[in-house]
């Protein structure tokens, strides 16, 4: 599913677009709302369970983690949880592609996206959630599914995942091709992948991303460019700094 | 589609694999040796087009050094002048090695050599010549894979992406139209973890490489994939030479000389 709109960069405008939109997936579903502007979803899709925290409770940013748990009575994650990234707001258009495990957020405004949910797991029983933000709220420049994260900017965003069951938060990357070079394109269109995520420490392959091509330095689209591949439309997601994303529109 | 096993002869000389080429690659029905006297250890093989691609020529030259030969791709060939028509690929060079087991897997429209020693895990070998996985069908993407050079025969080509000096890859033609393009993996320059593809389970996940521009060349385009091999990490998988992993019911052979290791599929 994909939808978008516009917003502004207030507290609680991400919320309101999570709330509209993702919770109509009935897999998604409201946990609690911990004050205004701070809600936590609960994803109980296929061999999927976690939740999603979202402190929206300021302009220009969200802080987001994701965990494997959720204890309303503290209002705090239990379990496996993710360190608290962001999400870059500002304002313009939207786009959200969502679907029974995942969702992809795009800040077509300013070029950014953000991945909360599963991959297409090589082992689909385990439920790995993954998120991919940034690691500062004052980003304004840097798009954090691009493959520019694996290199200069790994400090900068945050690929992490959950191994729900196994006590472990696991840095996450796709598999790269080199920053500034090869962006994969053709004069016709476009051939890329869904990019395959491999786990750092243990090296396991983990899946492909749902949707989403983790690209590299581009020269000849620009974004919210949008390319049609066999049927089906992905934007572009291009940030002023190297690296851009391709997102599938549905 | 066939996969021949044999073993190379204890003393390298030149046209050690002209001899295995005449016997297997020539054998396939879809290939042919279009001309057998190119030049001493010389010949020229031609696989007939499939499904309206182009017709392959392989001038593989095995007269270069007794450890090893070269080869290149060809838009044409003319048997009277023994020389090329039109445009035609850099060469590359495969190795031999004495007394090493060899594998040519040959289809309808490439082959693949592979030379080892069983259980080693260092000195293995690789070459290829024939299709990719082509994103345009009206561009001629014959590719030759191997050694970069006389001083790289012994490097595993197929699985250069860990050391990628070692390696050279050309397209007779580029999605661009460009001819003798130098290309490379999608997934080169990366580290040895880039390549690593068990999952959770223990089982291989195989991913064949798009085969794109280098650095910015052709505007660093994909050009296609990769056909039925790919790259992977022989460190932290403790692949040797010869190792068989069965994916999907088919094998798929492992080839390293100890930095760069590649998964080829055994049919």
């Amino acid at each position: 599913m994909w939808s978008a709109s516009s917003m502004s960069a207030a507290a609680g405008a991400l919320i309101a677009v999570l709330d509209e939109y993702l919770l109509d997936n009935s897999n998604w579903t409201l946990e609690e709302e911990v004050a205004t502007n701070h809600k936590v979803y609960k994803n109980a899709g296929l061999n999927s369970l976690f939740y999603f925290d979202v402190d929206d409770t300021v302009a220009a940013y969200a802080a987001v983690r994701i965990s494997a748990g959720w204890d309303t009575g503290t209002h705090a994650p239990t379990g496996e949880t993710s360190a608290v990234n962001y999400i870059n707001k500002s304002t313009g258009d939207w786009g959200m592609a969502y679907n029974d495990t995942r969702l992809v957020w795009c800040n077509c405004e300013l070029g950014q996206s953000y991945y909360i949910g599963q991959t297409k797991r090589c082992v689909s029983t385990l439920n790995y959630p993954i998120i991919v933000a940034a690691i500062l709220n004052n980003y304004t420049t840097y798009n954090s599914l691009a493959l520019y994260h694996a290199y200069t900017g790994a400090t900068s965003l945050y690929w992490r995942m959950l191994k729900i069951g196994s006590s472990v938060v696991r840095s996450i990357y796709p598999w790269t091709e080199g920053i500034t070079s090869r962006h994969i394109l053709t004069p016709t269109g476009a051939a890329f992948w869904e990019s395959p995520i491999y786990a750092a420490v243990d090296l396991r392959m983990v899946g492909w991303l749902d949707g989403v091509h983790s690209g590299g330095s581009v020269t000849v689209f620009n974004n919210r460019d949008k390319i049609t591949v066999a049927g089906l439309d992905w934007i572009v997601l291009r940030a002023s700094t190297a690296g851009l994303t391709l997102v599938r529109m549905s | 589609m066939a996969v021949y096993t044999g073993t190379l002869p204890s003393t390298g000389a030149v046209g050690n694999w002209i001899t295995v080429l005449d016997a297997t690659v020539a054998a396939h029905a879809n290939w042919s040796i279009f001309d057998a006297a190119a030049g001493t250890n010389r010949k020229v093989y031609k696989a007939t087009a499939v499904a309206g691609g182009f017709d392959i020529y392989i001038d593989f030259n095995d007269n270069v050094n007794a450890a090893y030969a070269s080869l290149r791709a060809c838009e044409g060939w003319d048997a009277n002048t023994h020389a090329p028509i039109g445009n035609v690929t850099s060469v590359v060079y495969m190795g031999r090695g004495n007394d090493y087991t060899y594998k040519v897997i040959v289809q309808d429209d490439y082959f693949i050599l592979l030379s080892y020693i069983p259980g080693s895990t260092t000195n293995g070998r690789s070459c290829f010549a024939g299709s990719i996985r082509s994103l345009d069908a009206s561009k001629n993407m014959a590719m030759v894979v191997g050694g970069r050079s006389t001083t790289y025969p012994t490097k595993n080509a197929l699985g250069g992406i860990l050391d990628s000096a070692s390696g050279y890859m050309f397209l007779l033609q580029d999605i661009d139209g460009s001819y003798n393009a130098s290309v490379n993996y999608w997934a080169s320059g990366g580290g040895s973890a880039s390549y690593y593809c068990k999952d959770y389970e223990d089982y291989y996940q195989i991913v064949e490489p798009p085969i794109t521009g280098v650095g910015t060349s052709s505007g660093g385009r994909c050009h296609g994939r990769a056909k039925n091999f790919m790259g992977t990490c022989s460190i932290v998988l403790s692949l040797s030479n010869g190792d068989l992993i069965n994916i999907g019911g088919v094998n798929w052979v492992a080839v390293t000389d100890g930095q760069n290791t590649s998964l080829t599929k055994l049919e």
